[in-house]
């Protein structure tokens, strides 16, 4: 009865201290190409979390924290289509299947993250494959997947269709995850 | 029955043990819980106004680092004066000038007019922007300095040709401003107008200005705007206080600022000093403001 109080209450500090790898540096990127202009931006203070015993990930990034060529695209992007001042920031929240058992061994794993895109408003279930490497107990992570403007109800003007691509490329890119205490 | 009694205390314990660990587990909703709060970043408002002039007056927005605006304004005559001038189209006042973002905060510029001839150059300082989240600041504070010269030849009424520094003049200039929501912004300017010469002793060489400005927009690309300056000082007699309604357009790299006013001058020193037409009594003239931004930076991946 002893050794099973022991071990309920060893399993309920180790629930609690589930590894989490964290990074408030993650580079988000996104790349549009259209007849007249190719539109890109970077992000680099994405926030990505991950669960490494549930493999729950969520991810999120300040929509104004994109930097973009020139300022008035910037401008235009905040002001005109992801309205950031009444939807300030795009969220990612889902699984990642196929996801490495144990995350202190090295190695390469290709990985399918699986989850809820929240942006402008509006979220659309979502599917996309990524990479999770681990080389001397580092993790990082990359993926990359296309977005439709339209699905997340930003509205591109006939007016604006040969300056930007309804499709576009999200690149996710992460250095080096931190290891997180338990909170 | 002491035994008993101690592993019944047990298993309580170890049910309590459980049913709390579980109940930590669930209230954990996002795991970035802790980690990402919004209210921890600072949400900078930027865009009370498409553009950094209301229609005459600085407004509270700034040219971004290490952009050009070149921007070229009209005004025409009287609309009053009906077909033969083709409702005042046949004469144009012009302004050109240049203005650069020496970083988000500071900019400077440098114009031309026709009228008079006047050059003008100004400093405008960004002091605080309106912010939310982590720092919440209600207001846009922006401070703004200028000089102008004429350089057309000009006599006082004795018949002296006034002298370069007769000519000259200095503003400075506070902005106040709030974009409220997405649609309506609205910022006071009280100015202060310094000329070297004035043409009779009962005027002032210092005049206020207490300007207003308002923007609602119509649509993303579509907004409606005042520009109000209440002038305080003695001036000439017949001169009123400029007023302008006007729609700003927006698309994509240029800004037309399309509007009916009764001011003829495009300067600080010439819509406060030289406005010479009332706009209640219907002495309006069509202008516009062209505004063209130029990205002069180089992109850092």
């Amino acid at each position: 009865m002893k050794l099973m109080f022991m071990f309920l209450l060893l399993m309920g500090a180790v629930q609690l201290c589930a590894q989490r790898y964290a990074t408030s540096t993650a580079k988000l990127s996104f790349f549009s190409a259209s007849t007249l202009e190719n539109i890109e931006a970077v992000n680099s203070q994405g926030i990505c979390v991950i669960d490494a015993q549930t493999s729950a990930l969520e991810f999120q990034a300040m929509l104004k924290g994109f930097e973009f060529k020139k300022a008035l695209m910037q401008q235009h992007f905040n002001e005109d289509y992801v309205e950031s001042d009444v939807y300030p920031k795009v969220n990612f929240k889902g699984k990642i299947k196929n996801a490495p058992k144990l995350w202190t061994k090295d190695g390469e794993y290709d990985v399918t993250v699986e989850g809820q895109l929240t942006l402008h408003g509006v979220t659309k279930s979502m599917v996309a494959p990524g990479k999770i490497s681990i080389k001397n107990g580092v993790v990082s992570a990359s993926a990359k997947f296309d977005v439709a403007a339209s699905d997340f109800n930003i509205k591109i003007p006939a007016s604006k269709k040969n300056n930007i691509n309804n499709t576009v490329q999200v690149n996710v890119n992460i250095s080096s995850f931190k290891l997180l205490k338990a909170p | 029955m002491r035994k008993r009694q101690c592993s019944l205390l047990l298993n309580t314990l170890c049910a309590l043990c459980v049913l709390w660990s579980t109940t930590v587990q669930g209230q954990e909703t996002s795991l970035l819980d802790g980690i990402a709060d919004s209210n921890n970043v600072v949400d900078k408002i930027s865009g009370a106004f498409k553009s950094s002039r209301v229609i005459h007056a600085h407004s509270i927005e700034m040219i971004s680092k290490g952009n050009l605006d070149f921007r070229i304004l009209h005004r025409f005559g009287e609309v009053s004066d009906g077909i033969k001038t083709l409702f005042g189209l046949d004469q144009a006042s012009m302004r050109m000038s240049f203005d650069y973002g020496i970083s988000d905060n500071f900019t400077v510029g440098f114009g031309r007019s026709t009228y008079k001839k006047e050059y003008d150059a100004f400093l405008k300082y960004r002091i605080v922007q309106q912010s939310r989240g982590a720092k919440t600041v209600p207001v846009s504070v922006v401070v703004a300095a200028g000089a102008l010269a004429r350089t057309a030849n000009e006599f006082s009424f004795t018949g002296r040709e006034l002298s370069g520094t007769d000519k000259t003049s200095f503003y400075v200039q506070a902005i106040v401003g709030r974009k409220f929501n997405q649609k309506f912004s609205m910022q006071l300017s009280p100015m202060w107008l310094h000329m070297n010469y004035v043409d009779a002793k009962s005027n002032d060489n210092d005049v206020f200005g207490l300007g207003g400005g308002a923007r609602y927009k119509l649509s993303k690309h579509l907004a409606l705007t005042l520009d109000y300056h209440h002038v305080v000082g003695k001036r000439p007699g017949g001169l009123y206080d400029p007023l302008a309604i006007g729609v700003d357009i927006e698309t994509g790299g240029h800004v037309f600022q399309l509007h009916l006013s009764n001011a003829v001058g495009m300067n600080e020193r010439a819509f406060l000093y030289d406005t010479d037409a009332n706009f209640l009594r219907g002495d309006i003239r069509f202008g516009f403001n062209l505004s063209r931004m130029f990205d002069l930076r180089k992109f850092k991946r």
